[in-house]
């Protein structure tokens, strides 16, 4: 390169460095967040965290609810909100009350009474047409919300990463007698009333954790309400169910089980993306443009 | 360590922890790492450290024999 080539090379590197952070800070800017603290009926605090495009008004909301081992900021929790909100989407991320709890002693039942709190946050302050999004165990409460209250705010239900029944998802992990011997000691303290009492379970090479007799039942009994197929069957709007392929933790299979338990299968679309594991990890810009695409696609022109 | 291995570890740390329903963040805490370094161990970015691997066993009973050995994540 020249000497008279060089300087112009460098100011030319220089302004495209320029040009494009400025256009990444103004993509991050147009995202306004806000931490959130909401109380649920029974008197409950969770935080969340709100996320609203910045300008050109919001064109829908989505509630996100994470799973098992999950809070509102991680892993899929907060790569999607900031893509959706980076189109036009509003997205409220909040913490169920078993967040972050070890042990667990909480009833998945209450994962109800959490969802109503952030949905009645959400739909006061009006985003547009409301969404509710699961993640792993996130998709057995959402689905549970809508057959228990058939909330006819919630427009559609989109759903990531299944896990399935919960008992059946448990046995495949422990094998059946496993899974059958700790529920069965579980019923019989919450059948001598003695259900807030914990249970020591040893879970092989994973360790020994401990859970309530009242969390196992409520998570896993024959009378469960977490039961994604019994609830799937008692939803007729649309759903969206994105599963990876290469999900080691929960069998990609169950997507299309979900849908055929739909009164409606017509109006779940499933979509699955080769390579992805459990937490998208490398394939976030696909799921990202699947989700936007379908939700957008329903709010019309 | 190759780096398939160390993604196998990492998927079996995450399997260790959704099982159990332990967020990165109160794992991180009890080992005393950041999440963000959990994170990286899980997603198979960086090897996971033989002192980690004791505060799991420590903190958790998790057997490192288990979360080193095997040639899958679904072994258990």
């Amino acid at each position: 390169m020249t000497r008279t080539l060089k300087p112009l090379f460098a100011i030319s590197l220089a302004l495209v460095l320029t040009l494009s952070w400025s256009a990444w800070a103004r993509a991050e800017h147009a995202i306004r967040t806000e931490f959130v603290q909401i109380q649920t009926e029974d008197g409950v605090s969770l935080a969340g965290l709100l996320r609203q495009p910045e300008r050109g008004g919001s064109r829908a909301g989505v509630v996100m609810v994470h799973g098992y081992g999950g809070n509102f900021y991680s892993d899929v929790m907060s790569f999607l909100p900031r893509a959706l909100a980076a189109r036009g989407v509003t997205t409220l991320a909040v913490n169920m009350r078993d967040h972050d709890l070890d042990p667990k002693r909480n009833r998945f039942e209450e994962s109800r009474l959490d969802i109503a709190a952030a949905v009645n946050d959400l739909a006061r302050r009006g985003p547009g047409p409301l969404f509710l999004y699961g993640h792993s165990m996130g998709t057995n409460r959402v689905l549970y919300y809508l057959a228990a209250t058939r909330d006819p705010r919630v427009t559609a239900a989109i759903l990531t990463g299944l896990p399935g029944n919960l008992f059946e998802w448990n046995s495949r992990m422990f094998g059946r007698d496993h899974a059958s011997r700790v529920l069965s000691e579980a019923q019989d303290l919450v059948a001598a009333g003695r259900g807030d009492q914990w249970l020591l379970v040893d879970l092989g090479p994973l360790g020994k954790a401990l859970y309530t007799a009242n969390h196992v039942v409520s998570l896993r009994g024959p009378q469960t309400l977490s039961d994604p197929f019994k609830n799937m069957s008692q939803i007729t709007r649309p759903a969206l169910i994105v599963h990876g392929l290469a999900d080691p933790l929960a069998d990609p299979a169950v997507a299309e089980e979900i849908r055929r338990n739909a009164p409606q299968p017509e109006q779940v679309t499933v979509s699955l993306i080769p390579g992805a594991d459990h937490s998208f990890r490398g394939h976030e810009k696909a799921l990202e443009e699947v989700i936007s695409t379908w939700l957008l696609r329903r709010l019309g022109p | 360590m190759a780096k398939r291995d160390h993604k196998t570890i990492g998927e079996r740390l995450e399997r260790f922890r959704e099982v159990r329903g332990l967020s990165q963040a109160v794992v991180a805490q009890r080992l005393g790492i950041q999440s963000e370094d959990l994170k990286e161990v899980e997603a198979g970015k960086r090897p996971l450290s033989k002192k980690w691997i004791e505060s799991l066993h420590e903190a958790f009973a998790l057997d490192p024999a288990w979360l080193l050995g095997g040639k899958t994540p679904d072994d258990l």
